[in-house]
């Protein structure tokens, strides 16, 4: 049962991804998907631009609300995919940056040892909330957070 | 890393020739749709909005593809990249040519055509430099980076022409032709590349923290975003520039040819300048060349707005040399990035480089015109001035910044 958030980044899917598929690809996946939402991105701004080449005030008033619309439109779709590619490219890298062990330096090779343990009170809002791991290689655990 | 070869190794001067005929033939469709754009915007009746919607979705072709493509060159051979990226391209062309009858179908391929140039531009780069050490490394990456200007002009050229002679679809079946021939080229004659030894893991693609906590490549991407963020403005603006200064012209010394002629001459420099510019940086060092040439370029930029009014003669010297200047660094901050970057992970290097610089490409314009309507429009001498000055700023304020980084270095 999925208790914490539900967007991608957060450490159900982490502590899903690790037990599914291993860290290494999990971190791969977010990488890639966050990069096609940076390209949804660039073609909402492209649409946007296109709208508002062609703008005018003198053109009829349905076609000034087609492109109004447009533009808003891909405004707000533009926004929400680049802060989507900005929430999972930090979860991302922020899971990649604690996931070194630090007894043998392996890199990403981890199993899972608890489930998401609640964050702390005075925690800044960090891009996923602590995550029990254990090294493959050595047995060491600590906590990604 | 390990290098292994089927083919019997060149000579630096075969494989830079090589290289850079293959990016020539690579790139003749990459200005087929905006050499054609009139045609097509009178055939299927495109609105401005649409011509320019089908004209961006190439960039998002390439931003889409330049990270990826690029990337996978440090777990692949790079010539597998750039094969494939050639068939993108020529896909692209040949769907463009047989099947595009709309917005929808013309941007599709578009992207296709974006994507082909960014999965051949970097990785051909990346391919050169992984044969090559050294001063030789430096030259042959100069020369790369002119071919890509060279590659521009001849595409625009036989797009215009072949297209005026035999119809748009013709001018896209070139496009189609030149891709297979850069395919055919590399794969005949380039030695493979680095391919990753076994027992080193690959990294993540995508995973560019390592291009990143390299400290001397980011100043080569930042100095390269600034670069295109100049040049990009400049060259998109240059031609209504000079339209502008022509109606200045008193009408017994009018200007003695066309806006876009005067345009194309000063664009013929690039190539050359680039080279010198990598040259001059081979000779009295990589980084004060830059510095030198990026301020002058800056400062440059700032002031020649100012000038429409001056006799167009004067106007497009001050033009050459601005450009002369603007691509004086060129070369030297690419082959400062490919020498920078540890080879393991060059082709991240490379798409965190390109990706910047393409970034500040593609913002550049876009500024240029925003200043230029918020100054006083395109009759207006001080918004020239302004709009020149806004894509110019940032070169001027290069030593300040050199100064700021090095007393943060010096303190830490």
């Amino acid at each position: 049962m999925h208790n914490g958030p539900t967007h991608i980044g957060t450490p159900v899917d982490l502590a899903e991804g690790i037990r599914r598929i291993g860290f290494r690809r999990w971190y791969e996946r977010q990488l890639i998907e966050s990069h096609l939402y940076l390209v949804s991105c660039f073609l909402s701004l492209v649409m946007v631009l296109a709208c508002l080449e062609g703008f005018s005030l003198r053109a009829p008033a349905w076609e000034v609300l087609l492109r109004l619309a447009a533009m808003v439109g891909g405004a707000a779709l533009g926004m929400g995919a680049l802060a989507r590619y900005k929430a999972m490219l930090d979860a991302a890298e922020y899971a990649a940056e604690r996931s070194v062990c630090g007894r043998c330096a392996a890199y990403g090779i981890l199993e899972l040892t608890a489930a998401p343990a609640p964050a702390a009170p005075d925690d800044a809002d960090p891009p996923i909330a602590p995550l029990g791991v254990r090294c493959r290689r050595c047995g060491h655990e600590w906590t990604i957070e | 890393m390990t290098s292994s070869s089927h083919h019997p190794p060149l000579a630096p001067v075969a494989l830079t020739v090589l290289t850079c005929v293959a990016e020539i033939f690579s790139m003749t469709g990459f200005a087929a749709y905006t050499t054609l754009l009139p045609v097509l915007q009178r055939e299927w009746g495109l609105s401005n909005s649409e011509a320019g919607l089908i004209g961006g979705v190439y960039y998002a072709g390439y931003i889409a593809a330049t990270p990826v493509l690029t990337g996978l060159t440090d777990r692949v051979d790079s010539r597998r990249i750039y094969l494939g990226a050639c068939l993108l391209s020529a896909l692209g062309a040949a769907g463009f040519a047989l099947l595009a009858e709309g917005v929808a179908s013309a941007a599709a391929f578009q992207f296709l055509i974006g994507a082909g140039l960014g999965g051949s531009y970097m990785p051909g780069l990346k391919m050169l430099a992984d044969q090559l050490e050294g001063a030789v490394q430096s030259r042959a990456v100069g020369f790369y980076t002119a071919s890509f200007g060279v590659g521009s002009t001849v595409s625009i050229f036989a797009c215009g022409w072949i297209g005026a002679a035999f119809g748009w679809q013709w001018a896209f079946a070139w496009g189609v032709a030149g891709p297979v021939v850069a395919a055919a080229l590399v794969t005949v004659f380039m030695p493979r590349g680095r391919a990753r030894a076994g027992g080193h893991p690959a990294p993540a693609l995508l995973d560019f923290r390592p291009a990143l906590k390299n400290r001397r490549t980011l100043l080569y991407v930042l100095g390269y975003s600034v670069h295109n963020y100049e040049l990009f403005g400049q060259r998109s603006w240059m031609v209504a520039f000079l339209a502008y200064c022509a109606t200045l012209q008193p009408p017994e010394a009018p200007m003695l040819a066309s806006a876009a002629t005067l345009a194309a001459i000063v664009n013929a420099l690039g190539p050359v300048m680039s080279v010198s510019g990598n040259e001059l940086a081979l000779r009295f060092g990589r980084t004060r060349v830059i510095f030198v040439f990026m301020t002058a370029s800056g400062l440059t930029a700032c002031g020649i707005g100012y000038t429409a009014a001056l006799p167009w003669a004067i106007v497009f010297l001050l033009m050459c040399v601005h450009y002369g200047l603007m691509l004086g660094d060129s070369a030297a901050l690419t082959s400062g990035a490919v020498a920078s970057a540890r080879p393991e992970e060059r082709g991240a290097t490379m798409a965190v480089y390109s990706f910047a610089g393409f970034s500040a490409a593609f913002l550049a314009p876009l500024v240029f015109g925003v200043v230029l309507d918020l100054a006083g429009g395109n009759r207006s001498p001080t918004a020239w001035g302004l709009a020149f000055a806004s894509i110019g700023i940032f070169g001027a304020l290069a030593p300040l910044a050199r100064w700021l980084y090095l007393r943060r270095a010096r303190g830490a």
